[in-house]
């Protein structure tokens, strides 16, 4: 299968990898099949959730424990139902960031991770009850220490 | 702000038909039950606040990759 995106131009997809969020997300709650697009470089922490049913959206998403490795939160039993989680092994987590022009103040939103069920790629974006947990949580800083002591 | 104590089992009513009640208090965590005609939306404020950062993150474009590109091989 292709799709014709807004970033990445014409990408070739299999049907398996498709990633699907029941409720879609909040704010593009009619989209509900996604693409995980990995750059090719190992070293690059981020990647982007391409959505297949409108090709001009794409969020820019990285896994929060690289820059924060004591990210951590509760599965709740409504969660595990949606997702059929049957092992949190299988559990892929990433959060949203939101990168303005000036690319210092990129944040990224903590307070609602994306979790996927790599098992049978259910997808949500969970609104955790975390106060520590922010929004808008900058992230340069840390990505900076994150691979300084790599 | 108009500011109320209730106690648990105890409701409030706004206009004619929507009523909150306390359900139970626990940890410093409040369970709310609300019955409102089905037009009324009710929502988390938070997820205002998600759907207003995911709009923002949504407009990012292409550009920006090349620049995160570069940060990460400056390092």
């Amino acid at each position: 299968m292709q799709i014709n995106t807004k970033n990445f131009g014409i990408i070739e997809y299999n049907p398996e990898d498709v990633i699907y969020f029941e409720e879609g997300i909040p704010g593009f709650e009619s989209l509900h099949n996604f693409l995980i697009i990995t750059d090719n470089r190992e070293d690059m922490p981020f990647k982007w959730l391409q959505s297949i049913d409108d090709t001009d959206i794409a969020f820019v998403v990285i896994d929060p424990r690289v820059f924060k490795p004591n990210y951590t939160f509760e599965i709740d039993e409504e969660l595990k139902e949606e997702l059929q989680i049957e092992d949190i092994n299988h559990l892929l987590i990433y959060v949203i960031v939101v990168i303005p022009n000036e690319i210092e103040k990129m944040t990224a939103n903590l307070k609602a991770p994306i979790i996927i069920n790599a098992k049978n790629n259910r997808g949500k974006q969970v609104i955790l009850d975390n106060e520590e947990y922010l929004i808008k949580h900058p992230i340069l800083e840390e990505l900076k220490n994150a691979y300084s002591n790599a | 702000m108009l500011i109320l104590t209730r106690k648990v089992g105890q409701s409030i009513i706004i206009g004619e038909d929507i009523e909150i009640k306390v359900l139970e208090i626990i940890n410093g965590q409040m369970k709310l039950g609300i019955t409102a005609p089905k037009n009324i939306s009710i929502l988390r404020k938070e997820l205002l606040e998600i759907k207003d950062e995911n709009i923002k993150a949504a407009s990012v474009n292409k550009q920006v990759l090349s620049q995160l590109e570069n940060f990460i091989k400056k390092r």
